[in-house]
């Protein structure tokens, strides 16, 4: 169990993290959230104790972390490097050592890990002969060497291509299969919507909103229909039940006002246009992330331009 | 607890080391230090011992003075290359005479054989040959036509002015033995083993700055805050630089050792140690004592910096302080016991090398050295207390270029 009280820290004039409680419980994969600048990194820097908050607590399995907890927690930093001049195999080897890992295991354990990431035949290479992909499946393999309890990755999916993504949060689930409690950081909704148990999302170093992913739907989700259709459904643009629509000439997406349901939807399309598709969408992290943050940082701003990029009519009609 | 931490220490320590002993430019320069050094201390005292040799061809004029000094001026030097022509009467014409290189210089001698004065005048700098030559050659002619002016018989007059020559030896308590030497074999000896100390503190403070700043720059620093805290890392850095340190010594003074006893006698060597066997024992301590001084230093501002200019900006006060006991290296030398050297010898950021010098060919008092050691230590504690402090905030630190003031402010942050 992982756990943060009311913990504030503060580099000069900016407020990094502000007064954010969070528990991660065993065995879940738990997501940080929020944009570029709302305290992600500062707050796990703290977990690890790396940087200690001005004010509040961080408590791990129940206590304040000690150096000797550090050999049970995976770390794999957003500001990541390894040795340039070193090869792979001494590099892991190197630092499971440094996690009190006898060599006799950890060797093991580094051939298992770069087979499954298909990098054995780099073991005997320096690291700077490695591509930015393959080196971070090494910093993830460096976190992972000394088999934690607990895995905290920051950033673990930033800059990767889709197929290396797959490959690492493939580790990931799997890690979290062998009871293995997973923290991590992001900025994409859909990877945390994908893999996470449980989130939180900051913003401006609060956390706006937090729960399991399911509660979190629930609670800010908005209801949306998707629809493929033959015909004009411009009339929908001003009806009561309809919050918001993303509109293209044969397909639209479109949220519902509080209090109103699809059934009321799908009565008023009826006759009026050919239906050839209807479907009740749950509501994706990104559109609560969106709503929640839309308009507050200019990262949740990015967000939304390049979500809704292509309707030129715009999608916010709130 | 204490244990693990240490374990991670040594960890730490050994791969400093392995990366420090297995790069090329330390290999290189194990194998080449001691030729240089060699050459360095060797060579100077060589061309000193035949200094009468050094005298070069040197053709100059002669003008003023009375016929007989200039008859006997002329005569004493007929033994040296020194020629003496007539280029003019004049110093107008012996300064064209100069100008167009056809003499070196002139001698201007005294009117009378009263007068305390004769000029020289060179083109170029005057070798100490040339003057010392000169200076005894018209001593010697003024004084003997004095006394042959006064009465007295020239041969006798030679014959009492002769004067024993002075053979300097040093005793060396350690050993039990008295050691031949002579004022520029101390002072070689000195200039060699400052330049050794000067440039492995600067080559090794350099190091680990760098270590430092390569850590941050290659971003693994916080994969090693995750299993090491600060302290270790910046313990273990230091541990293993100074091992491959000592590795280093230990080669050069085995290579000069046997170079000394060896290959010396065969080839005749007329060189010794000033000092003795022991300064080699006072040199890796002194050298290891500073080495822990600066590098604590250079690991801070290592951390602080953005790049490795940046680390050449902040550096440069400090280096400054390796520098004094270089340029004051004659004073030092000449008199090691007098209030200067003493004073520097006191200061931790001098004292390593100023002290090494003075036992080299000083007398330090026993509390002198004590003294100097116990400041060191303590000097030592506080500055990687400081360090360590600057280290852990720095080492975060990125993006930014920040000055020495601000550095010093963060020793009192909460991190």
């Amino acid at each position: 169990m992982l756990e943060l009280e009311h913990v504030t820290k503060t580099f000069g004039q900016t407020v990094a993290v502000d007064d954010l409680s969070l528990s991660a419980p065993p065995g879940e994969i738990f997501g940080l959230l929020g944009p570029n600048g709302a305290g992600k990194t500062t707050t796990i820097r703290m977990i690890m104790n790396i940087i200690a908050p001005d004010s509040g607590s961080v408590c791990f399995r129940g206590h304040a972390l000690t150096e000797r907890d550090k050999d049970r927690i995976g770390y794999l930093p957003e500001e990541r490097g390894l040795y340039r001049k070193v090869t792979v195999g001494d590099m892991l080897l190197y630092l499971a050592s440094l996690k009190n890992v006898p060599r006799a295991d950890a060797e093991p354990r580094v051939d298992a890990w770069l087979e499954r990431f298909g990098l054995s035949q780099w073991k005997g290479h320096k690291i700077e002969e490695l591509s930015k992909g393959m080196a971070q499946k090494i910093q993830l393999i460096a976190s992972v060497i000394h088999d934690p309890e607990f895995v905290f990755l920051d950033e673990p999916f930033s800059g990767l291509d889709p197929v290396s993504t797959d490959v690492l949060r493939d580790a990931v689930v799997d890690l979290n299969r062998a009871g293995k409690t997973v923290l991590f950081s992001t900025h994409s909704m859909e990877q945390a919507e994908r893999i996470c148990h449980r989130i939180v999302i900051m913003d401006h170093g609060r956390a706006v909103i937090d729960g399991t992913v399911a509660e979190v739907k629930e609670r800010y989700g908005k209801k949306s229909v998707a629809i493929e259709f033959d015909g004009d459904i411009g009339f929908l643009k001003t009806h009561a039940s309809v919050q918001s629509i993303i509109h293209y000439p044969r397909w639209a997406e479109i949220e519902l006002a509080d209090g109103h349901e699809p059934d009321e939807l799908f009565r008023l399309l009826a006759g009026r246009v050919s239906v050839r598709r209807f479907e009740v969408l749950l509501p994706s992290l990104h559109k609560i992330f969106v709503d929640q943050l839309g308009g507050r940082s200019a990262a949740a701003e990015d967000a939304v331009v390049t979500s809704d990029a292509g309707d030129s009519r715009g999608a916010r009609e709130e | 607890m204490f244990k693990a931490l240490t374990r991670k220490m040594l960890r730490i320590a050994r791969m400093e080391f392995r990366q420090t002993a297995r790069n090329r430019a330390f290999v290189i320069v194990t194998i080449i230090g001691p030729f240089i050094i060699v050459a360095m201390s060797v060579l100077p005292s060589l061309l000193a011992m035949n200094e009468a040799d050094a005298l070069e061809e040197t053709t100059i004029s002669m003008i003023n003075g009375p016929p007989e000094l200039q008859q006997a001026v002329t005569s004493a030097l007929s033994g040296t290359p020194i020629r003496i022509v007539d280029a003019g009467r004049d110093e107008e014409a012996l300064r064209r005479a100069l100008q167009n290189k056809s003499i070196r210089g002139y001698l201007v001698l005294p009117d009378t054989l009263d007068a305390d004065r004769a000029r020289l005048v060179t083109s170029g700098a005057a070798s100490f040959a040339l003057v010392g030559t000169l200076q005894s050659v018209i001593g010697q002619s003024v004084v003997s036509l004095r006394m042959a002016r006064a009465g007295l018989d020239p041969a006798q007059v030679a014959e009492l002015s002769r004067r024993p020559t002075l053979d300097v030896s040093r005793y060396d308590a350690s050993a039990g033995v008295e050691a031949g030497q002579d004022p520029t074999t101390a002072i070689f000896t000195v200039l060699a083993f400052t330049m050794m100390l000067y440039m492995t503190i600067l080559l090794y403070g350099q190091a680990i700055g760098r270590s430092v700043l390569n850590e941050k720059l290659s971003k693994t620093v916080e994969i090693m805050l995750s299993s090491v805290n600060p302290r270790e890392l910046l313990v273990g850095k230091i541990a293993g630089k100074a091992a491959a340190s000592i590795l280093q010594y230990a080669i050069w003074i085995l290579m000069a050792a046997g170079f000394l006893n060896i290959i010396g006698p065969l080839v005749d060597l007329q060189f010794t140690l000033a000092g003795g066997t022991s300064t080699y024992l006072y040199l890796v301590m002194f050298f290891l004592l500073a080495f822990l001084l600066y590098s604590s230093v250079y690991a801070a501002l290592g951390a602080a910096s953005e790049d490795e200019t940046h680390l050449g900006q902040l550096a440069w006060p400090v280096i400054l302080f390796l520098v004094i006991p270089m340029v004051s290296i004659g004073a030092i030398a000449t008199s090691p016991d007098s209030v200067f050297p003493r004073v520097l010898s006191l200061i931790p950021l001098t004292s390593p090398i100023v002290m090494f010098q003075r036992l080299l060919v000083g007398n330090p008092a026993a509390w002198e050295v004590a003294l100097c050691l116990g400041l060191l230590l303590m000097s030592i504690c506080v500055v990687a207390l400081l360090a360590a402090k600057i280290f852990r905030v720095g080492i975060l630190m990125t993006g930014k270029r920040f000055s020495m003031r601000e550095i010093v402010r963060w020793v009192r942050y909460r991190v």
